[in-house]
């Protein structure tokens, strides 16, 4: 069935997150070109203008999928330590790690940054030595910078959370925030850098670009 | 020409089409045009996106028309290929036919 008007929430969307003074011309053509297509048709179109002028929109999404996939690959980390070992000498327990400090720190960095950093470039297929070394690099300056970066930070940040005590009883949710950021710090450092130098290369080196043809 | 005015695959299949559609050329048949070329469907917003690029570059020039009732009021945005865009065009044909020119591995090779 066709319908004689787009879908409402798919004009407002146009109308509001396309960025730029081509809106008015382009919602005419699609509305022109509507009466012969189908609703599913102009979703595409309007997610693809979305998609194609709004550089922030971009910018952001990116940013949402980094910071998601960093928080659910620490947590989901987290919650296999926690789950999967059952007895001390299990593989997940960590014992078979030496004690000295160095040789956790490595391996920390390299379940924590090393291996996700990898699974995303080669998800995003952004594998590449450039990518992985400038990734690796920011990652391990934040987790170098990180600890005086915390020194400066824990006094300010005791005062906020004797403030929130006091307001509005335990703070255990900012406490939560704070450890998280600095959970996943390192390895949202590290696929920002990679994703950046990608970005920049494509930019400098490659002129074609046929983005969005749905 | 602009020595950093390249043109990207989809920027030259946009000017090809406007040339194809000839005067009056705004978003909804360029599209239509590189939709039957290339038997693909085609975003007409990443069509304005390319024309946008393509205008900064000096290669297309715009202006906006009268809005019409079947379009709900809205204008639409009339364009046509500058004389740079067209020696551009030229260029990238040049390049492309002696690039494409007497390559064993295309000979008698389905399009």
């Amino acid at each position: 069935m066709t319908q004689s008007q787009p879908p409402a929430v798919a004009k407002w969307m146009l109308r509001h997150l396309v960025l730029g003074d081509r809106t008015e011309a382009l919602e005419g053509d699609l509305l022109e070109e509507f009466h012969r297509r189908s609703p599913a048709w102009y979703w595409r179109q309007v997610f693809s203008a979305i998609l194609g002028f709004s550089n922030l929109l971009r910018i952001g999404w990116a940013t949402f999928l980094t910071v998601a996939f960093a928080v659910a690959w620490v947590y989901g980390m987290c919650l296999v330590v926690a789950h999967s070992a059952p007895s001390p000498g299990h593989f997940l327990s960590g014992n078979w790690i030496p004690h000295e400090e160095p040789v956790w720190m490595a391996v920390g960095i390299f379940f924590y940054v090393v291996v996700p950093l990898f699974i995303y470039l080669a998800l995003t297929r952004n594998l590449s030595l450039r990518t992985c070394g400038l990734g690796l690099g920011a990652g391990m300056l934040v987790i170098v910078g990180l600890p005086s970066f915390q020194f400066h930070l824990a006094t300010p940040f005791n005062h906020f959370l004797e403030y929130v005590r006091a307001r509005h009883g335990n703070p255990i949710v900012w406490l939560r925030l704070y450890w998280a950021a600095q959970g996943t710090a390192p390895l949202i450092a590290a696929i920002w850098s990679a994703a950046l130098s990608k970005t920049k290369m494509d930019n400098f080196q490659s002129p074609v670009a046929a983005p969005h043809e749905s | 020409m602009a020595p950093h005015a390249y043109l990207g695959e989809f920027e030259l299949i946009v000017l090809l089409a406007l040339l194809r559609a000839g005067e009056n050329a705004y978003g909804v048949p360029i599209a239509r045009v590189i939709e039957e070329s290339t038997r693909r469907e085609v975003a007409i917003g990443s069509v304005y996106a390319a024309l946008e690029r393509l205008e900064q570059k000096g290669l297309v020039a715009s202006h906006l028309g009268e809005p019409t009732p079947e379009r709900g009021g809205r204008a639409k945005r009339y364009f046509r290929v500058t004389a740079a865009g067209l020696r551009q065009v030229r260029t990238a044909q040049k390049a492309l036919v002696s690039l494409w020119r007497g390559l064993p591995q295309l000979e008698g090779a389905k399009a």
